[in-house]
C-alpha cells in the first residue's frame, strides 16, 4: 500500500532528513507533502487526503500542538493520525501531545529505527520490508 | 545547576553531531570562548542562537565554522558541496542549535518544562559578549572535529 504523508517542520533540512528516514524505514513508495507550519499544514489538509501527518512541535504562526488541537476539532481530519518529531522531551509536554490526540512521538535527535518503530506502530506495516536494512546502509544523514 | 547543566550540555551535542551529522567529535572540558575566538576566523563563522525559559532562562549559541557546516548540511540534507544554498546552511544550523537546547534539558531534568524560542542566525562574524551580566552564569565548551572547533555557548540565569 502506498501512503501518503504530510511532513510539517519549519526547517527545510529536518523535513528533507525526516522524509528520507522514512524512505529508508521501508516506506519507498509513499508520497510526501511538506508544509513549514502549523497553517500552511491546514490548508494542505482541506485540499489533500492524507493517510499520516508528521508533525514538529516549536514552529512561528502555529505550533504542532495547535495544529494536533484543530485537526481534533475537525470531523473528518480527526481521524488522520498524527506523528510528533521534536525536540521537546519534558515528561508533561510529551503526555500533552498523547492527550490531545496524538498517535505516536519521537525526539530529536532520532535514528532512522526510531522513525521506523513509531510508524510500524500507527500505520501497522511496512510498504518494502527487505529495503529498510538496504536503505538503512545508504542513508548517510 | 552549572555542573549539571554543563554534563547536560557535552552530552547533548554529542549526540545531536554524531546521530544526526555522523561526526566524530571531542569536546574540552577546559576550553574558554576567548580562546576559541582568537583561533578561529570570525568572519566565516555562522552563530546560530535560541533562548529558553523555565527554570532556567536564558540563550544557546552554537558556533560554526563555514568548512564544517557545509560538511554538516551536505550529511543533513544528502547534497553534493554544489548544490548547498545559504538557505540550506541557515536551516542546519538553526535545527542544530535547537536539537541541542531540547535535548539538553530533556538530560537536564525531563519533569521540567522549558520553552524554546524559534532559532535564528545571528549577524555573520557576531560572537557572544565575553562578559555577562550580574546574576547570569555562561559555559562555554569547545568541540573538536576533524575539520576544527565547533564552539557551544549558554548564558542563564535562575
Amino acid at each position: 500500500m502506498s501512503y501518503k504523508m504530510l511532513v510539517v517542520d519549519d526547517s527545510l533540512p529536518m523535513r528533507s532528513i525526516i522524509i528520507r528516514s522514512i524512505k529508508a524505514s521501508g516506506f519507498t513508495e509513499a508520497e510526501f507533502l511538506e508544509a513549514a507550519n502549523g497553517k500552511e499544514a491546514l490548508e494542505v489538509l482541506r485540499n489533500e487526503w492524507l493517510d499520516l501527518v508528521i508533525t514538529d512541535y516549536n514552529m512561528p504562526d502555529m505550533n504542532g500542538m495547535e495544529l494536533i488541537q484543530e485537526m481534533k476539532k475537525d470531523d473528518i481530519l480527526n481521524a488522520i493520525p498524527v506523528l510528533v518529531v521534536t525536540t521537546e522531551g519534558s515528561k508533561q509536554k510529551v503526555d500533552e501531545f498523547i492527550t490531545r490526540g496524538a498517535a505516536g512521538y519521537v525526539k530529536k535527535p532520532f535514528t532512522p529505527e526510531a522513525i521506523r518503530s513509531e510508524l510500524i506502530k500507527i500505520l501497522g506495516e511496512v510498504e518494502d520490508e527487505g529495503s529498510f536494512e538496504d536503505s538503512n546502509d545508504d542513508l548517510d544523514f | 545547576m552549572k555542573e549539571a547543566l554543563k554534563t547536560a550540555m557535552t552530552t547533548s551535542i554529542s549526540e545531536v553531531l554524531e546521530t544526526m551529522f555522523f561526526m566524530t567529535i571531542d569536546i574540552s572540558d577546559d576550553a574558554e570562548l576567548s580562546s576559541f575566538v582568537t583561533t578561529t576566523t570570525t568572519n566565516n563563522l555562522t552563530v546560530s542562537n535560541i533562548t529558553f525559559s523555565g527554570p532556567l532562562s536564558g540563550n544557546f549559541q552554537l558556533m560554526i565554522p563555514e568548512n564544517i557546516l557545509k560538511g554538516m548540511t551536505q550529511t543533513f540534507m544528502s547534497v553534493t558541496e554544489e548544490d548547498v544554498t545559504e538557505t540550506h546552511l541557515s536551516g542546519t544550523a538553526s535545527e542544530a542549535i535547537n536539537m541541542v537546547a531540547g535535548n539538553t534539558f530533556s538530560i537536564l531534568d525531563d519533569q521540567a518544562v522549558f520553552d524554546l524560542g524559534i532559532p535564528e542566525i545571528l549577524e555573520t562574524g557576531s560572537l557572544p559578549d565575553q562578559e555577562t551580566a550580574p546574576g547570569t552564569e555562561n559555559i562555554f565548551l569547545g568541540i573538536e572535529t576533524p575539520d576544527g572547533n565547533i564552539g557551544l555557548y549558554a548564558v542563564y540565569s535562575v
